[in-house]
């Protein structure tokens, strides 16, 4: 009976042929992924490029195709090949065929020189386990990934080649994107400019209807004008200053009996809109001044900054703040365009010089100019109800403080009061242009107003 | 079937055998069963924990008989001196003379159950644990060897605490395992009543003839240490026991952690293994190997017997105490992070 001899050399074999043929199978299929993202980095280049990439220097294409493919194939293999060491391979060889251990405690106790008497065994458990781990079993020739990965590239490239990409689509996705936003945001401002128009129009129609006053009516108006005006005074931001602007003109259509509420509410809402529609142009146009219109809003409407501060401050097109929003103006085309005559006038005296309405300075301008600020409704408001047209001089009580001339732009406040307090002690105040006469705040108010002054001359 | 290979079977049919004897008379407890087999393979002693008439002292007296091995059992109380146990010299007439000569104690058998030996004053330990680790005794300067195999079951009775002196941790990290005997569960008690109540108790047949059941015993033994372990094996282990010492003990050197740092074991561990620990690691991995016909150690063998090998020899602080902290909860712990390890 011939005797069999085992030799430790079988399951060497046996090993180096698992580790040669995962090699083999990991360089093919870095080859399938490299030319997979080979074909999808072309197509990428022809979606955005167009055909002539290609076409135009087709040799040098195919140059570049094949180093990049062989390149990418190069690197992925190297990556994987620097895990695929011997003792890597075993454990996984181990894991794989159920060989629990054997495999890896044979190669570690292989080169020993003194081996355990038992090792005899464990050679012929691995001898007898050699179907196990068949390379062809443990690594077959099935490239699915790397397959589908060429196809998925070849796809990729065939789809884009059909899709005649001359222009860059992309491109003009977005350029026609951004088309459509901009004749979108003109059509928007132009219908709200002309809403606001119209409901203007339509407003004074119906008060130049109603011109016979009722003294009850005209109370009632002035109460509510108060209201509105208070509103308007608290507001802080473009949101609510517009419900303000509203309730303040349904005081004022309140005043004038027979006028349906619906006029005012119709010409706040077309001032509003209108408004709108002018501050989307102008926040295309200069986002500095709507900043710095907002800020101004905020801090008129408080009441925490006295009305020529607060409009000397503003650019010249902007829009008024919210507390001058609160008051008629003297129209769009006087406000944007500063050589209209009665621009000066309507800064100052409120109603619309252009057309103008019963009641209508009292109705929001005394509101918020008059009344929010210095706390004197009366006399705003008694003055404010004079038809407009001629310049209004607001009549300050006993004690009063004429302002000399305008602040200059620069200038810290410290610097105005002494001229202006020297001015009202010499009494040539008229000497001194222009020349608003103003009642002295009241003590808290100053001290306010101090200590505001005083912050914002800090650094 | 080469010799090897008859060995390996040999040993896989006397360990199966032996078990399966063991349990014919003791009901339940197989785990601790197995565990005591694989230490006795091992050369190793087990400390036995376990309340009073949980089978302990009929555990080891069917062992011996089994193996057709010498018993001695040892009850050990606080005036129990060194010298009754080793075996002590006597004066004898001896031709007309009267000459001193060494009458062995109960030490020199090969399987001695030392019965709740915490009860035992630290010098008549300290001689016991010289036996278990030397394999001899001495008395009045001069050595003995004793009978191999050499095999201590000892027993910790964990009530009673009053007047017992609890082993020091260098006299428990000589123990290979320590083993925890549980109450038997209502089937196994049922049992327990019939077996033991009847007319005819089981009969143990012994596996080798009692001239040579010393001599398979050893050679069964020496078959173990040649089953083979891996370096990536060892290095498991080492990490392992590594792993069971706290970081911020002045006794290892710093940087030194495969496992890294466990907060568990900083916080409630004073002292962790010793290499003993890995020694225990090891040859109870090998038995098991062994047991499952195979002549190399896995990973999940040393897994096996990591809780029976590590839990006795941690060394945990009040605040394990006071939380309840285990410390076989501790190595369990440990075990969960090696196997992240090694993958």
């Amino acid at each position: 009976m011939a005797a069999i001899s085992l030799s430790a050399r079988d399951i060497e074999q046996r090993v180096h042929a698992i580790l040669q043929r995962l090699r083999i199978r990991a360089r093919l299929h870095a080859l399938g992924y490299a030319l997979g993202a080979t074909l999808a980095l072309c197509a990428l280049l022809v979606w955005w490029k167009g055909r002539e990439v290609v076409t135009n220097e087709p040799a040098w294409s195919g140059v570049l195709f094949v180093s990049l493919t062989v390149i990418l194939a190069v690197l992925m293999s190297a990556v994987v090949e620097r895990k695929l060491d011997r003792q890597a391979v075993v454990a996984w060889v181990d894991r794989t065929a159920g060989l629990e251990f054997r495999l890896a405690t044979f190669a570690a106790l292989q080169g020993l020189p003194r081996r355990s008497p038992l090792f005899s065994v464990l050679v012929l458990q691995l001898f007898r386990l050699l179907p196990r781990y068949e390379p062809a079993a443990l690594a077959p020739w099935r490239p699915v990934k790397p397959t589908a990965a060429v196809l998925g590239g070849l796809t990729a490239l065939l789809w884009v080649v059909t899709q005649d990409p001359q222009a860059s689509p992309g491109r003009e996705a977005e350029l026609a994107m951004v088309g459509e936003r901009k004749a979108a945001a003109d059509d928007t401002g132009e219908r709200a400019r002309a809403s606001a128009r119209s409901a203007r129009d339509h407003s004074a129609t119906l008060a130049s209807e109603s011109e016979g006053e009722d003294a009850t009516g005209l109370e009632e108006g002035e109460q509510d004008v108060q209201d509105g005006a208070a509103a308007a005074t608290a507001t802080r931001g473009g949101a609510d200053e517009r419900s303000a602007a509203v309730k303040a003109a349904a005081g004022h259509a309140r005043r004038l009996p027979g006028a349906p509420v619906r006029s005012a509410y119709g010409r706040a809402q077309g001032e509003s809109q209108e408004r709108a529609g002018h501050h989307s142009e102008v926040s295309r146009a200069d986002p500095g001044a709507d900043a710095s219109r907002t800020k101004h809003s905020q801090l008129a409407a408080s009441g925490a900054m006295p009305q020529s501060r607060a409009e000397s401050q503003q650019k010249p097109g902007a829009e008024p703040s919210s507390t001058l929003r609160a008051r008629p103006t003297g129209g769009d085309a006087a406000q944007r365009n500063p050589d209209l005559p009665g621009r000066e006038s309507n800064r100052l005296s409120g109603p619309d010089s252009s057309r103008p309405q019963a009641g209508q300075s009292a109705g929001a301008g005394a509101g918020a100019d008059g009344m929010g600020v210095y706390g004197e409704p009366g006399n705003a408001t008694a003055l404010g109800s004079k038809r407009s047209g001629q310049p209004v001089v607001i009549q300050l009580p006993v004690t009063s403080v004429v302002r000399g001339s305008p602040q200059r732009q620069g200038g810290t406040p410290r610097d105005s009061w002494p001229q202006a307090e020297s001015a009202s002690d010499q009494g040539n105040a008229d000497a001194i242009s222009p020349l608003v006469e103003k009642p002295l705040l009241p003590a808290e108010y100053e001290s306010l107003a101090r200590r505001l002054f005083s912050r914002s001359s800090q650094p | 079937m080469t010799t090897p290979q008859r060995n390996v079977q040999l040993f896989v049919d006397t360990f199966t055998r032996m078990r399966a004897e063991l349990q014919r008379v003791i009901v339940g407890h197989e785990e601790q069963i197995e565990l005591i087999l694989i230490a006795f393979f091992a050369g190793g002693h087990v400390l036995i924990e376990g309340l009073p008439g949980t089978g302990k002292t009929l555990m080891v007296r069917s062992l011996g008989q089994l193996l057709n091995l010498s018993f001695a059992r040892v009850q050990f109380t606080i005036d129990l001196m060194p010298a009754d146990i080793t075996g002590t010299r006597i004066l004898v007439d001896e031709d007309g003379r009267r000459v001193f000569r060494f009458q062995p104690g109960p030490l020199f058998t090969h399987v001695l159950l030392a019965d709740e030996i915490n009860r035992a004053t630290p010098k008549t330990q300290s001689a016991l644990l010289e036996a278990m680790a030397e394999l001899q005794v001495t008395v009045a300067g001069q050595s003995y060897a004793l009978p191999r195999p050499f095999f201590v079951l000892a027993t910790l009775n964990p009530i009673e605490m009053e007047g017992t002196y609890p082993l020091p941790e260098a006299q428990l990290d000589r123990f290979l395992f320590k083993v925890v005997l549980r109450y038997p569960t209502h089937g196994e008690l049922q049992r327990i009543l019939a077996r033991t109540t009847s007319e005819s108790e089981p009969h143990l047949a012994p596996l080798f003839d009692v001239s040579v059941a010393a001599d398979e015993v050893e050679r069964l033994r020496a078959l173990v240490r040649q089953v083979m372990a891996a370096p990536q094996i060892e290095a498991y282990a080492a990490a392992l026991v590594r792993a069971t010492i706290p970081s911020t003990s002045k006794f290892v050197p710093a940087g030194e952690a495969p496992l890294g740092t466990d907060d568990k074991i900083d916080r409630y561990v004073s002292f962790g293994a010793s290499p003993r620990g890995g020694q225990a690691l090891l040859l109870g991995a090998k038995v098991r190997a062994l047991l499952d016909g195979r002549v190399h150690v896995t990973y999940e063998d040393v897994d096996a017997v990591a809780v029976p090998a590590l839990s006795h020899r941690l060394v945990v602080n009040f605040a394990a105490v006071a939380d309840g902290i285990e410390p076989a909860a501790l190595v369990e712990n440990i075990l969960a992070r090696a196997r992240r390890w090694r993958r």
